[in-house]
């Protein structure tokens, strides 16, 4: 599936891994995330671009600033799923037992 | 290298069941036996047989769930593909049935797995963010997720 090539590629570069560290607290603007590299501000917006793309981040404008964020939305939507279907097979498997006789 | 185990380990169940093997097996591999205890549904007991389970609508989903049979192996063993939306955008999960005959009893296994596949989702933050990985360690990662 494409998205994990991206995920993979994404989390490669210690350049992105220390992006990602940094924003996993919170909220930053390109500005002050480029300050912690030494390449240039152009080369910081294609990695954050790429971890956007690759959905680990997320980004929006805010005035003339683009601000970057960690995405932990995909984890917390699949354990939401896992919750709801950890619920639904105890049911459904109580009314298969519930088939068979009521000593079940 | 370990890995939290906050990762997505599957759903189990396994209990035993009072009565013969291929009564418990109709009950969890026939379109009408599925339909009595989990879901209205168009099964059908064939490999590749696309089908769907029905429930009324939800919150943020449409009751459908879409499936594929995997594998069958009368009266052993069923597993088929979950999606429970495709709108959801999820790796399809994977629901096996196991049936194993003991004196006259079925013992009755649930698996509902594939939680761990999820893109992105897999990965505990916390694990990626340190500064000692290279890409021999990424190589490793892909191995353990199944993606090499």
């Amino acid at each position: 599936m494409d998205g994990h090539h991206d995920v993979f590629t994404a989390i490669a570069d210690p350049t992105r891994r220390k992006l990602m560290e940094l924003l996993a607290e919170q909220e930053l603007p390109v500005t002050s995330l480029s300050a912690h590299f030494p390449i240039s501000r152009t080369a910081v917006s294609k990695h954050l671009h790429l971890l956007a793309e690759a959905g680990l981040v997320t980004e929006r404008k805010a005035g003339r600033e683009r601000r970057y964020r960690l995405n932990a939305e995909p984890l917390r939507e699949v354990k939401q799923w896992m919750a709801f279907y950890e619920k639904f097979w105890d049911e459904k498997l109580s009314n298969l037992k519930g088939l068979f006789g009521p000593k079940h | 290298m370990s890995f939290e185990s906050s990762t997505m380990s599957d759903i189990f169940h396994s209990f035993t069941i009072d009565a013969p093997i291929a009564e418990v097996w109709t009950a969890v591999a026939t379109s009408e036996g599925l339909a009595a205890w989990l879901m209205p549904n168009d099964f059908q007991p064939v490999p590749g047989h696309k089908f769907t389970f029905r429930m009324p609508p939800q919150e943020n989903w449409s009751g459908v769930t879409h499936c594929e049979v995997l594998e069958l192996d009368e009266p052993h063993r069923l597993s088929f593909t979950w999606t429970s939306d495709p709108i959801h955008d999820l790796t399809p999960t994977v629901v096996t049935f196991t049936l194993e005959a003991h004196a006259g009893q079925t013992e009755f296994t649930l698996v509902h797995s594939g939680w761990d596949k999820q893109p992105a989702a897999l990965l505990p933050v916390r694990n990626i963010l340190d500064e000692g990985w290279g890409r021999h360690t990424v190589e490793r990662l892909k191995t353990y997720l199944g993606l090499a």
